[in-house]
């Protein structure tokens, strides 16, 4: 009995020593990594949300591949200063409006304590900027680049890539190699048309080409009849319709070639399927996509296939996705560099990286010949034309030189 | 001006126009029956394009076949609508506007759940163009015009010379006394909403071949349709036809002479002004 009894004790303390140590291990682990919160400002809901969740679906495939690790990032989570740390990805609804997205930057900020928001649309974020400026949070906005809030007194602001500047290389390629001279330009009524527009007006300055229409036009519009017919009667040989969001544009192209309009256009950012379903592959002709890689890169092929398997193809919104990639890697690599989180000095080392694009390299920020601050990444960029039904890459690895 | 450039924007107002009696044509009808304004309205006008959607694209059926279909499925959900959420609440007119509120943010937002992010496409049933003095217009567009003063007539003469249009005019005139000649105000407002519902759809359904379906394009619908019955008359169907064609006509000439912003302005300022000296709008009546 005696020795039943001493068995007995020794297997609890047996057991009771390795639970012990089961838990002791479990608690070093989770205790060495850190979870960090980043915040996100986006547009969940309202007209604006197909944009608003795609990126949002973006930036947490991203931010899953940092802290799993995958092909792109190919360790788990980043190290400051010998500790691990993983994101935690916490967006707040804008709904497209200014007083909304001040509270989500006050509750990022003040509450969640966050050193980095990605945000969309330059007039949410020009709301809030004073906030996130003051506070030294670090905002990579998705928005058209506009020199107010782009420049040297806003140092913790960054621009996503260059799409909305990729005028400087359009217009200029566009002399040179087409008979195209007359303009139209029109833009949704909103930041971010307004800017593109500005962009727009700036590439067409480098050049000879003339502008004969330049308008805006209320963002919900989708009756475009009467103001196509503004644009037709007169006689442009390009219309431009760069950040048109993707619903909209496929029915400007619909309804201009239905009045008769058989000229290019501009397009940023396309969804291909949705032009061809919407506005059909035939009236796409001669359009004029930027960018389009008619060969994606290894890492866009990675982003759009984990995207599609997660989320859908139905929730897959086209090439703008690959946008909101690389910056949650830029900033996780300049925080590792920098060994700190401190925001100014990740700030001063992320303007010097030399970065891994999905676009492709070399990448790196330039634009101080434009803004007068290195706030926005150049990479490869092409641009791609409809020709008799195919996609043609006619611009091939250009740089936005103008921005440098 | 050119005369091909006049008869293009005549043509554009009419197409706009009718586009509009047609969103508002559900809103005012179960505004003059009911004394409701039924935000959700937009809600059921998305739902109807995603049904047609679904019917055409998806099931590969015929548009034809769709339209009863898709006018009894989302009339059929008006009518539960009417039944699980407005009747208990009735009577409380301030409920009923932020019930509607609510039920249209809800469905958009399930919307973007259900249907996806990406916007839908409809194949056209009518494909071609129409060339007239130098003008162009779909036939798609055409057909939405003469479906649209079909729908408007039938409805004016199905209130004005039907049983059951008399019964909902009772309903409208006195409940209290249409229910002690034997009328269900129970059956009125279910018959109500099934039709404004179904006229949602019937927009949807229409539009959906011209535009493009999204969740959430139903908040702009309704807000239009506001703009329609306001300008009209609340609850005056002539009116509501009148309002969409003088605003669809501002709209065309205004965005194809000054800009498509300062036109919007022009129009609310019209509005504003216009109801500030009557403001019954056009051909509405003073309602107790």
């Amino acid at each position: 009995m005696k020795m039943q009894r001493g068995s007995y004790f020794r297997r609890i303390i047996w057991v009771g020593i390795v639970v012990g140590l089961v838990l002791i291990s479990a608690g070093a682990y989770c205790g060495d990594v850190t979870e960090v919160e980043i915040g996100g400002i986006t547009s969940l809901s309202g007209v604006a949300a197909p944009w608003g969740i795609g990126m949002n679906n973006v930036w947490q495939l991203a931010i899953d591949e940092i802290n799993n690790g995958g092909k792109w990032w190919k360790k788990k989570g980043f190290t400051v200063n010998g500790k691990k740390y993983n994101w935690k990805l916490k967006t707040y609804d804008h709904a497209f409006d200014a007083g909304k997205a001040v509270s989500a930057a006050n509750r990022l900020i003040n509450r969640d304590r966050v050193k980095i928001i990605f945000a969309f649309d330059g007039g949410m974020i020009k709301a809030f900027q004073p906030i996130s400026e003051k506070a030294k949070v670090i905002t990579v906005a998705y928005a058209s680049p506009g020199k107010d809030y782009i420049n040297p007194k806003n140092f913790y602001t960054w621009m996503y890539g260059i799409d909305c500047m990729a005028a400087v290389i359009f217009y200029p390629w566009l002399e040179k190699n087409t008979d195209i001279r007359r303009i139209a330009i029109l833009e949704p009524d909103h930041w971010t048309g307004h800017t593109t527009e500005a962009a727009s007006r700036f590439g067409i300055s480098k050049t000879k080409l003339e502008i004969v229409f330049d308008d805006f036009f209320p963002a919900d519009m989708t009756d475009f009849y009467p103001i196509l017919t503004r644009i037709i009667q007169k006689k442009p040989d390009l219309i431009d319709i760069g950040n048109v969001d993707p619903a909209a544009r496929a029915l400007i192209v619909k309804q201009a070639r239905e009045l008769g309009f058989k000229g290019p256009m501009y397009i940023i950012t396309p969804d291909i399927a949705n032009l061809k379903s919407v506005a059909g592959w035939e009236n796409c002709e001669k359009l004029y996509f930027a960018p389009y890689d008619t060969q994606l890169t290894e890492g866009q092929k990675y982003v759009k296939d984990m995207y599609v398997k997660r989320f859908g193809e139905e929730n897959w919104i086209g090439a703008i996705s690959y946008i909101f990639w690389d910056y949650a890697f830029w900033l996780s690599e300049a925080i590792e560099k920098a060994g700190t989180f401190d925001t100014t000095t990740v700030c001063n080392v992320l303007e010097k990286m030399k970065l891994k694009s999905i676009y492709g390299e070399p990448a790196y920020f330039a634009g101080k010949g434009y803004y007068g601050i290195n706030r926005m990444p150049l990479y490869p960029y092409n641009i791609s034309q409809v020709q008799n039904g195919k996609l043609v890459q006619v611009i091939s690895g250009a740089y936005a030189t103008y921005l440098k | 001006m050119e005369l091909h450039e006049l008869v293009q924007n005549v043509v554009n107002a009419i197409s706009i126009g009718s586009i509009y009696a047609l969103l508002a044509l559900g809103l005012t009808l179960l505004f003059s029956i009911m004394d409701i304004l039924f935000f959700a309205h937009g809600a059921m006008y998305m739902l109807g394009a995603y049904a047609t959607y679904y019917f055409c694209t998806k099931f590969g059926w015929n548009y034809f076949v769709a339209i009863p279909l898709v006018i009894l499925l989302i009339g059929t959900f008006g009518t539960l609508i009417e039944k699980g959420l407005f009747r208990p609440i009735r009577n409380d007119h301030v409920a009923i506007i932020f019930l509607g509120i609510a039920l249209n943010w809800f469905l958009e937002s399930a919307g973007f759940i259900v249907f996806g992010l990406r916007p839908k496409p409809v194949a056209s049933a009518f494909p071609g163009k129409l060339q007239f003095l130098g003008s162009t217009i779909s036939w798609e567009r055409a057909v939405v015009v003469i479906i649209g003063m079909i729908a408007v007539f039938s409805l004016y003469f199905f209130l004005m010379r039907s049983r059951l249009g008399l019964g909902l005019r009772a309903f409208a005139e006195d409940p209290e006394a249409a229910e002690l000649q034997g009328i269900s105000n129970d059956h009125v407002c279910s018959l109500g909403f099934f039709i404004g519902c179904g006229l949602a759809a019937l927009a949807g359904l229409l539009v959906a071949p011209i535009f493009i379906i999204t969740p959430a394009m139903g908040s702009h619908a309704v807000l239009i349709s506001l703009l329609v019955i306001g300008l009209g008359g609340l609850g005056s169907i002539p009116g509501a036809l009148l309002s969409a064609f003088i605003i669809g006509s501002i709209e065309s000439f205004g965005t194809a002479y000054l800009g498509a912003n300062i036109t919007w302005g022009l129009i609310f300022i019209f509005v504003v002004v216009f109801l500030t000296i009557r403001p019954t709008g056009i051909l509405g009546v003073e309602r107790e």
